[in-house]
């Protein structure tokens, strides 16, 4: 496992979209939250945005902040590794140094969830760093009670990258895997879902759909005030419940990484 | 066998021990037949070529034994009778053009195929001197010019020092001098014991490089062995004298003739390479014959190629 992370990262250490992307969302994550901060507004709102810093608030804030910016930097990431390969055609002379098909898809699963990890224990840093100087009393629970959320959000953050792999995978070329991507988590899906399957069948099955799965981990935070405050949508709401979004996405997750073997071994290089 | 006999016993051991075996393998590519039934054996310590003109399937091939390309029918083996991908790392391979990162220099690209190969370092840098990049190792790949890239290339296949290489037109690309160096290599390369198997559409490439031959064209294998035996060095003559048909006959009983052409006065054909003008001209004066021009030249192989593939 070390040996194909290593590859990964002799790869990509000196792939400038890597670096940038990296650059920019180690940069915008804090960023952004402090950008909020700064908001001047009424002083009845300013208590309210306030205690979006304090824990355990935060991780919500901030996960929901990373929910965006992993949509964007880590699955582009993910995508942009496997396009590499096949526009350079490295994933074929890879193959004809000796690196087997699966070794290929592995050192690509292993170099995300590595990435994953680092990622999620940044946003374990930022968020402690904004919770402890926004927090006026700190007790350990504010750390155990949001283990959860932790978990989560790493499994966001890998589901975000084994579907940038799998578009980039069945793609191939580096633009046009960019807008699918794109395209489908943010028109496609949910455009079946609102525009179809609720026509069709409305009940919660309409969420049951993986980027809306995967996004439903760390939820808007405000959204679901205010879906409480409005009540049910006609009798549901518009989010999986945690159990279920973890369980639905787990699921397609594994479904993917099934499609990144499946298609791989299919194809001729 | 006797002990002190190495040749002897040197050739069986070249005989008996198949590196690769390629059994009836055919593949189709919608309705063209890139590969059509296709059967080689490559014995240790052979430089092959694989030689074929443009569009007969010569890198077809080499992708499907290296695991690229899945084959329609039949099978290959390599050295021990395994065909998993893993096998690549014991294999040096040129594939038609040069891949390498652009964005990381020549040293980076190798490291990363010594990584995968789980190869040393340490003959990185013998490798970019051998291929005369040494001066270049720091620049990136997208930096280099196109015989520059396909050094780089050859260099990737030796890292690892694997016992079988495999050259797509190694040659692609290079100046006169770049040829040279790079045949050469191939040479010192095979010296070493390394099995090398190497495709290529110039026939004098493999004339110069190559011990045995296998001949395709669209896909089939036209002939195979010994490139002496399939490439004979022929010797062409031109002749005329006032007794031509009676000089053929004296000529018959000692040598093979082939592609006998009349023209005119003039007769050619092509002798088994043993033969000598002082004999003809011998022959010539003690049967009274009078020969007004002799002309002898080897075949050149180039036209013998065409005559092969031209023909089947
Ligand atoms: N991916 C592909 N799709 C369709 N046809 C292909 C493909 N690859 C090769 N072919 C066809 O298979 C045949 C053999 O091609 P191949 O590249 O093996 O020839 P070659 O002997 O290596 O030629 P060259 O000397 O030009 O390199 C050709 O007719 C080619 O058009
Ligand atoms: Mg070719």
């Amino acid at each position: 496992m070390g040996h194909l992370i290593k590859l990964e990262w002799l790869k990509m250490k000196n792939y400038t979209a890597f670096r940038v992307l990296s650059f920019l969302f180690v940069l915008t994550f804090p960023l952004l939250l402090i950008a909020g901060k700064r908001i001047q507004a009424p002083q009845q709102a300013q208590t309210f945005i306030d205690s979006f810093y304090s824990f355990p608030t935060v991780f919500e804030i901030l996960g929901y902040v990373g929910n965006w910016l992993a949509f964007f930097f880590l699955g582009f990431m993910a995508l942009l590794s496997v396009t590499n390969d096949y526009t350079n055609k490295t994933l074929r002379q890879n193959m004809l140094t000796g690196l087997s098909r699966k070794e290929f898809i592995l050192s690509k699963l292993y170099f995300v969830a590595a990435v994953c990890g680092f990622v999620t224990l940044y946003y374990i840093l930022i968020g402690s760093v904004f919770g402890f100087f926004n927090t006026p009393k700190i007790y350990l629970s504010d750390f155990t009670d949001s283990l959860a959320i932790f978990g989560k959000f790493y499994l966001m953050c890998f589901g975000y990258c084994v579907f940038g792999l799998l578009i980039g995978l069945i793609i191939k070329k580096t633009g046009l895997a960019l807008f699918i991507y794109l395209a489908y988590t943010m028109f496609i899906e949910p455009g079946i879902r609102w525009g179809f399957h609720s026509r069709v069948i409305n009940n919660s099955t309409m969420h049951y759909y993986p980027l809306n799965a995967i996004e439903d981990l760390i939820p808007n935070p405000l959204k679901d005030k205010a879906d409480a405050f409005q009540g049910n949508f006609e009798g549901m709401t518009i989010f999986l419940s945690s159990t279920e979004a973890i369980l639905v996405a787990t699921i397609y997750i594994a479904l993917f990484i099934f499609l990144l073997f499946f298609v791989i071994n299919k194809r001729d290089l | 066998m006797y002990l002190f006999d190495s040749q002897l016993s040197l050739d069986q051991i070249r005989n008996t021990m198949p590196v690769l075996q390629i059994n009836g393998i055919t593949k189709k590519y919608g309705r063209i037949t890139a590969v059509n039934d296709l059967h080689l054996t490559i014995n240790k310590g052979e430089i092959f070529g694989l030689l074929g003109p443009n569009g007969s399937g010569k890198t077809t091939t080499l992708g499907i034994v290296l695991g690229l390309i899945k084959a329609n029918s039949g099978s290959y083996n390599w050295f021990d009778g395994s065909s998993n991908n893993n096998q690549n790392t014991k294999i040096g391979t040129i594939l038609e053009t040069p891949n390498f990162y652009p964005y990381m220099t020549a040293i980076e690209n190798l490291e990363l195929i010594a990584h995968i190969k789980k190869a040393g370092r340490e003959n990185i840098e013998p490798t970019l001197e051998l291929v005369d990049l040494i001066h270049r190792k720091n620049s990136r790949f997208h930096t280099y010019s196109l015989g520059m890239k396909q050094r780089l290339a050859l260099a990737g296949a030796l890292i690892g020092n694997p016992e079988f290489l495999i050259l797509d037109e190694p040659t692609n690309g290079l100046d006169p001098q770049g040829i040279s160096e790079v045949r050469e290599i191939i040479q010192k390369i095979a010296h070493s014991g390394t099995t090398i198997l190497m495709a290529s559409h110039i026939l004098d490439e493999v004339e110069k490089v190559c011990s045995h031959v296998a001949i395709i064209k669209k896909g089939k294998l036209l002939a195979t062995g010994e490139v002496g035996s399939i490439l004979s060095d022929q010797i062409q003559v031109e002749l005329i004298s006032d007794n031509n048909g009676k000089l053929l006959d004296l000529l018959d009983n000692r040598y093979e003739i082939s592609g006998l052409n009349k023209s005119g006065e003039k007769i050619v054909f092509n002798i088994d390479a043993n033969f000598s003008s002082g004999e003809l001209n011998k022959l010539a004066f003690e049967n009274g014959i009078t020969i007004s021009h002799l002309l002898t030249k080897k075949t050149s192989l180039e036209q013998e190629f065409l005559e092969i593939t031209k023909n089947k």
